[in-house]
This record gives C-alpha cells, structure tokens and sequence, in this order.
C-alpha cells in the first residue's frame, strides 16, 4: 500500500465556524490520504461535519489548524495565484441536488461552460470542450441550448457531472450526489461515475450517509462521528469486522431487501456514553492492516 | 390480519389537462386495500403513485380529474353515509370519494379518516409557531379539546412519538428541531386527528439512514397499537421489505405487480419488479455495474398500447406491444400484468439478483 501515489493528504484538519463564544468546531482533527485513482468515501450523519470536509478540501471553507496537501504542495491558507488556478481545474465538485445546483436562467452550454470563461480561450475551444464533456455523460450535444427545466432529475445530474468534467479535472469531490435521485436513476449515475473513473483514471472522494451505496462504489470508507473519523478501513474488512460501536449502529440501519431479515431485525444505537475516555484516552490505532480505528486500551483489550 | 377492503379502487382514471394537451394519469388503477394492512406503493417519479393518493384526499392538482371509476371508503359513519356518494355493497356501506365535488364534503374525509404525511419534514411545518401549537391545532379541530385537556393530550401524543423531554419540546420552533425529530412532530400532528388510513408519502426520503430506520419502527408501532391502515408510498424497495405486509407496484399510471411483501422480493414476476430489485445496490457485487433501467418511462401524453414497460424491457415478447396483458395470478393474493405469465410465454430466466432473492427466501420455482 505505502508505494501507492498519494493525491490528496489531509493531516489534523481542524475547520471552525463562529468566534469567540459562539466558536463551533465541525470538524476536529481529520487525518486520511486519498491515494491516486480511487474511491475514498467519508460516511456519517447529517452534522457529523463530513460535507464541511468536502469542502475545506476545495476550499470554500477555511482550515483553521492542520495542513491538506494537493498532489506533495499545501493548499490551506494563503497559495499563489497560479496554485490557485491549478486547484480550481485539477478539483471539481458534484453537489446533493440536481434541482437546486443548476442556474434555472441560464443554458446548460451556459452553466457547463462557466468554469473556463475568463481565461482567455477562444470561443470555439469552449464550444469544444462543452461539447466533449456532454458526449461524455451521455448526453446530446444538442441539448446545450436548453434550460435546465427541460431536464429530468437524472439528467441534470448528468450537467452536473459534465460541469465537472469540463475542467478537465483530476480529484472529483461528490456530496451525496445519488441521494436526491430515484433508485432506478441512482443506478445509471454510478455506472457513469465508475465507468468516468475507469477512462480518465479520475480519484473520487465519496460523500454519503448511505453505506449500501458505499459498499458498491468505495475502495476505502471513513467513518465520521462528530468531526471525528472513528474508523477508517477498506470497504471489504469495515463490512465484514466493523470495529467501532458507531459504524456497527450505521450498518445496522441499512434496509435489507429481504422481508424475513427486516421483520427480526434489531437496530443498534449508538449512545456516545458507552466509552469511558476520562482517564483511558482514545488513540487512533490500525486493528489489521489498513484497518484504523479509534478507541482507547480497554476497548482494543475486547476487540 | 381482517380482510375487509376499507378503501377500495376500481378502473381509475386521471386525466390532466397541461398546456392544451391530456395527460393521462392514471390508466385505469384496480386495488383494494384492506383493513389495518400496511401496503406499499412502489415506483419511480412520474409513476403517478402519489396522484393515486391524492385522490384518496381530495387534494388533487385543480387541472387533474377523475375520469372514470370509483373509489370506495367503506364507513360505519351515519354522517358520512347520509352524502349523495354513499352506497351499499358486499362490503358493506360505503361512500364513493370518485363522486365528491364540494370541498365539504372531503372536510369531513381529510385528517379525521385518512390523513396524510408529507414527504419533507423541513418544509411542511410553519416555522412561525410553536410544536405545541401546532399540534394543538389538529386536536382541537378534531377532537374539540381545550385548556388543560389539550395541554396534556399534545404531551401524550408527544410521548407517543418517541419525543423525549415532551415538555421542553412543547415551547419550540421547528427549526430548533432535527430533521428526524420534524417528521416526529408531523406524524403526531397525523395521529392528533385520529385517523383510520394513514398515507405517508415518501417519509423518510429527506432522512438519514439511521434516522429512517427510526421512523419506521415508529410507524409500525403506532399500526399496531391503534390498528392503523398504513399506505406507504416510496421509490425505494430497500425501504419496503421492512414496513409492509403488502406491495404494489405501479409503473406508468397503473399497477403492474401486486402481492404479499414476500411474494414480492422472492418471487417477483414482472420485469419492470425484477429490473428495480436488480438495480437495488445491496443485492450486487462490488466492481461489477449496477444494473440500471434503460431509458425512460412512456410519455403518458400518448395512450399506450400493449405493455407500458415493453420499450424498456430487453425481454418484451412480441405480443407486449400490441396488447395490454390482464392480471394473471400468482396465488390467491399474487398478481402481475405480464405476458410472461401466459401458458403460452417462453420460460425466461430472469437476472441473476432475483435468482439470489428466491434462494434467500427458499421459493422453488416451477
């Protein structure tokens, strides 16, 4: 695993809202790495901080401690113009809502052309680009003279995605970008998404809060509780050995499709009060190998 | 379980007038649902799942109208009896909601005997007034209550929702609230009426995974405890196998499968049921493609001939574009519209997630 390429390393990131008094913070110390090429996911309930990760990794969100590292070079703080322009090609996003994300008054040549205005192309190349990115979702490049109205919810997910593409980028962050679709349209966004992925060797950091759509798509899930990761592991051990109390809560909420399991199932809480981390602090230990959890002594002794 | 149909559909048709054009909606529904019964209506958006509810309530968008058939409520109510739409059969009395024209009239349906549950919680409550207020509101419209009386009947209900600290609650706004907590107080706004059939409208689609799961083991709680008939519509089959005793299955306007929630995952007939199983992601294998619908559902502005589904179904016989096919059963509380059935259909090996499915549920098939 170490001689992987690492594209993204994200060490003790803290992010904080509000000063003084009313000084909030989201996430508390985040570490992971994205290696090159694959799925990351970042799992957790709503205000669990994992959207707030998404997006101090493209900074819209200021980092107030810790360090995120874009291909060996800082990206917090203040960065150069050119580092700058090179993050907002080299890192794009795809957002929750595909009702909500798209500009209703403007075309779709309009709203996937957007991030390339102003940087001194030719109008010709940006018709181009528009054009491939569309192709490349599937769509027609007819449709770049409509309005996003004349679209359906999957569909728009689809401009979604070529709004994306179009930068020619090479980390995507998706915020829970299925979780707004029909399940029959959830299908066919990601088979785009991996099939995208496959071609242009695309590294995706996965947003949900829905560990069936994760177990399908993800080579490596953390999971978020409270801007903590509790535990971090690939898809295969974290499903089959799930360590931390919160995650065996999160997998226990999945609804089987299987009327004799549902009607007998019993369904884990997670109740914060189970640990006792007064005196025995919690330490981020790896269980197996590439299998990280956090939990003080007393809780490794029972593993 | 009792099988009187409380609520009974036959041959229902919506039209929508849209820009000068007809949609048809609605293509001609059959369905009767029984008495304390939990049924879930499945399908994707534009399916016309939930104009097959609205109707139930007479909240039916202002262009859309029932064209043809009936919808039954069966009553012991004199009140509701004594209207120009009661009538009489096998069942017993009942009144036609197909026949209603004044919005009295439903004011005497809605809330008391079948009450409905919105699908956001973040937008169906007023953020202007107080949880206990608004509560309060049903339960003195409905059930006369006053001072005190009203007081103590909120916290109950409260507490009936699985609401901690009732009291504390009773004093705040909605956007001090989670989500989860917001649908809590929408289903205890639906219980303040006390009502019969309860719809819940995709409840649980703005929510969490965990707190979903919550929600429904609330819903099946109240069912049980004040013998509710549930109605539950979604898109998501996942969600289903928990909550119902029964599915339906509709798919461009009419209902294509229908069986007990059994029948449905391990013995499912219908193509379109075993292509929106299949693209389930807990039924498939890391790596491989999900398996995904092909493109997209009729256009309901042109009548349909022969099976709705054909144009999608890389199975679809011939036969399937030329004629409606008719319900062909199962079992007795199994059917489904699909050639497939016929003595004289091809046997066809359906994909290898249903195989998994009838293995599971141990159904030897033929």
């Amino acid at each position: 695993m170490s001689e992987r390429d690492v594209i993204l390393e994200v060490r003790d990131l803290h992010v904080a809202f509000g000063a003084r008094r009313n000084r909030f913070e989201a996430v508390r110390g985040v570490s992971f790495d994205v290696y090159r090429g694959e799925t990351f996911g970042i799992v957790g309930e709503s205000g669990s901080g994992k959207t707030t990760i998404g997006r101090a990794i493209i900074r819209v969100y200021p980092a107030s401690k810790g360090s995120i590292k874009f291909k060996g070079r800082e990206i917090t703080g203040r960065i150069s113009k050119e580092l700058d322009r090179e993050i907002v090609n080299k890192i794009q996003m795809i957002f929750q809502d595909p009702m909500a994300s798209l500009n209703e008054r403007a075309k779709i040549d309009y709203i996937v052309s957007e991030g390339l205005q102003g940087r001194g192309l030719k109008r010709q190349e940006i018709a181009e680009r528009v054009d491939a990115a569309l192709r490349a979702v599937g769509l027609l490049p007819e449709f770049a003279t409509r309005f996003p109205h004349e679209f359906s919810g999957g569909q728009r997910q689809r401009i979604g995605i070529a709004r994306a593409l179009v930068m020619n980028p090479e980390f995507i962050i998706a915020d829970e970008p299925i979780s707004a679709l029909d399940v029959s349209i959830r299908a066919q966004v990601l088979n785009l998404m991996s099939e995208l992925q496959k071609e242009r060797g695309l590294t995706y950091l996965f947003i949900s809060h829905d560990l069936s759509v994760m177990r399908f798509i993800c080579d490596r899930i953390a999971v978020v509780h409270q801007g903590q990761i509790v535990e971090l592991s690939d898809t295969e051990s974290l499903f089959r050995r799930p360590l931390h109390p919160y995650t065996r809560a999160l997998l226990s909420a999945i609804p089987q499709p299987n009327p004799d399991v549902e009607k007998n199932k019993v369904l884990e809480v997670y109740d914060p009060s189970c640990h006792h981390y007064e005196t025995d602090k919690p330490v981020w230990t790896e269980v197996d190998p590439g299998h990280y959890v956090l939990a003080n002594q007393e809780e490794l002794a029972k593993l | 379980m009792d099988q009187h149909p409380i609520l009974s559909v036959s041959n229902l048709h919506v039209r929508f007038n849209l820009r000068g054009r007809s949609l048809h909606a609605l293509r001609g529904v059959q369905l009767d649902v029984m008495h304390g019964e939990s049924l879930a209506i499945v399908g994707e958006s534009g399916c016309g799942k939930s104009v097959l509810n609205k109707n139930f309530i007479g909240l039916l968008d202002p262009n859309g109208r029932i064209t043809d058939g009936s919808i039954k409520y069966y009553t012991a109510d004199k009140a509701l009896l004594s209207l120009p739409a009661a009538g009489k059969d096998e069942h017993g009395d009942y009144v036609d909601l197909a026949k209603f024209t004044k919005n009295s009239e439903w004011l005497r349906i809605r809330g008391k005997e079948i009450c409905m549950i919105p699908q956001d919680p973040m937008t169906s409550l007023n953020p202007l007034k107080r949880i206990g207020a608004q509560i309060g509101e049903a339960l003195k419209l409905h059930q006369g209550l006053k001072g005190q009386a009203l007081h103590d009947e909120v916290i109950r209900l409260l507490g009936d929702v699985r609401i901690d600290n009732p009291e504390k609650r009773f004093r705040q706004y909605p956007h001090e609230l989670s989500g989860g907590m917001r649908q809590r107080i929408v289903i205890a706004i639906a219980m303040a009426c006390r009502p019969k059939v309860l719809i819940c409208d995709e409840p649980t689609t703005a929510l969490d995974v965990t707190i979903q799961a919550q929600v429904l083991n609330l819903l099946h709680e109240l069912k049980e405890k004040y013998g509710l008939t549930i109605i539950f519509i979604t898109h998501d089959l996942g969600v289903v196998a928990n909550i119902a005793e029964r599915v339906a299955v509709m798919y461009a306007g009419d209902i294509i499968e229908l069986g007990l929630v059994r029948e449905i995952f391990f013995d499912p007939r219908h193509p379109y049921t075993w292509a929106l199983l299949s693209s389930l992601p807990q039924l498939s294998e890391r790596g491989s493609e999900l398996f995904a619908i092909k493109g997209t559902p009729p256009n309901l502005f042109k009548e349909i001939s022969g099976d709705a589904f054909a144009t999608r179904n890389p199975l679809a016989l011939n036969i399937d574009h030329q004629e409606q096919p008719p319900y062909f059963e199962a079992s007795p509380t199994h059917r489904a519209r699909t050639w497939l059935m016929d003595k004289r259909a091809p046997r066809v090996t359906p994909p290898r997630a249903i195989r998994k499915l009838r293995e599971l549920g141990g159904v030897d098939h033929e």
